[in-house]
């Protein structure tokens, strides 16, 4: 049987480079939805929504330059490990939509007024 | 007399052979750069004619063609990754990333026009065109980036 992927080590390694500006996010068509490109050949795209139970789930998928899936992973954001990829999903908006940029525009404009 | 004249034609022979051979490799360098740049060209010709068809999928969600714009959105990724692989040898990080992303975004739009078709409030619309633009603009980027990396070696 093979060995299952480790994708922990995926999800905080992607992490802790987001959190150091080292990856770069951008936003896709789909709301809450972001991707990012790893020298070039390979893509993660990380989700967020909400089910009809009103539970939500957050999904990180891996694909090479062939544009073939290596690997999804999606977990209830409350569950264990949802919590990582929940970060994740965050870190990724951040840097996505430049939030704390922005914040801190908004806060020098509100310090201003 | 006649071993000097001999030695002295040897020797001229020598250093015409190691001219020759200096000419060969350069015109060997210079044929490689040229054939280089060509492909770069091409690439570019290449990038420019996805950012076509990146309008194409532009005016068709302009035109509320939800199913044309779906199937264009499939094709331009196929074809995207199509010139990912061919390309691959002459494309940077950079350029590969920007096909990457292209390739994320288009896929990403073609999959809600198949599933839920052109978004029907003018937010939505919008929203799907400020996308549609953003692929299109980072193809045609792209392609001119490279032309003028080729013009700037050229000169």
């Amino acid at each position: 049987m093979p060995e299952p992927i480790k994708y922990d080590e995926i999800i905080e390694s992607l992490l802790e480079k987001t959190d150091q500006g080292k990856v770069s996010w951008s936003q896709v068509f789909s709301t809450n939805s972001f991707t990012c490109t790893l020298d070039g050949e390979f893509t993660f795209r990380v989700d967020k929504w909400r089910d009809r139970d009103e539970d939500t789930w957050v999904r990180l998928s891996m694909t090479d330059k062939e544009n073939n899936e290596i690997f999804q992973v999606e977990r209830i954001e409350s569950n264990l490990g949802g919590k990582k990829l929940s970060n994740l999903h965050e870190a990724a908006r951040r840097t996505a939509l430049n939030v704390d940029e922005k914040i801190n525009a908004v806060k020098n404009i509100l310090g201003r007024i | 007399m006649l071993s000097l004249i001999a030695n002295f034609a040897s020797i001229a022979g020598l250093v015409a052979s190691i001219a020759a051979w200096f000419a060969a490799s350069r015109a060997r360098r210079a044929a490689a750069a040229a054939k280089n740049a060509v492909r770069h060209l091409e690439v570019a010709e290449r990038l420019t004619h996805l950012g076509t068809r990146a309008t194409e999928l532009l005016a068709l969600v302009e035109g509320n063609d939800s199913v044309g714009a779906s199937l264009r959105g499939r094709d331009l990724t196929s074809e995207l990754v199509r010139a990912r692989l061919r390309w691959e040898r002459f494309l940077s990080i950079e350029s590969k990333t920007v096909l990457a992303k292209a390739v994320a975004q288009v896929q990403d739009i073609s999959l809600q026009l198949a599933t839920k078709g052109i978004p029907d409030t003018t937010q939505g619309k919008q929203r799907l065109l400020r996308f549609c633009h953003s692929v299109n603009e980072s193809l045609n980027a792209e392609s001119g980036r490279m032309l003028a990396e080729i013009e700037s070696k050229e000169e």
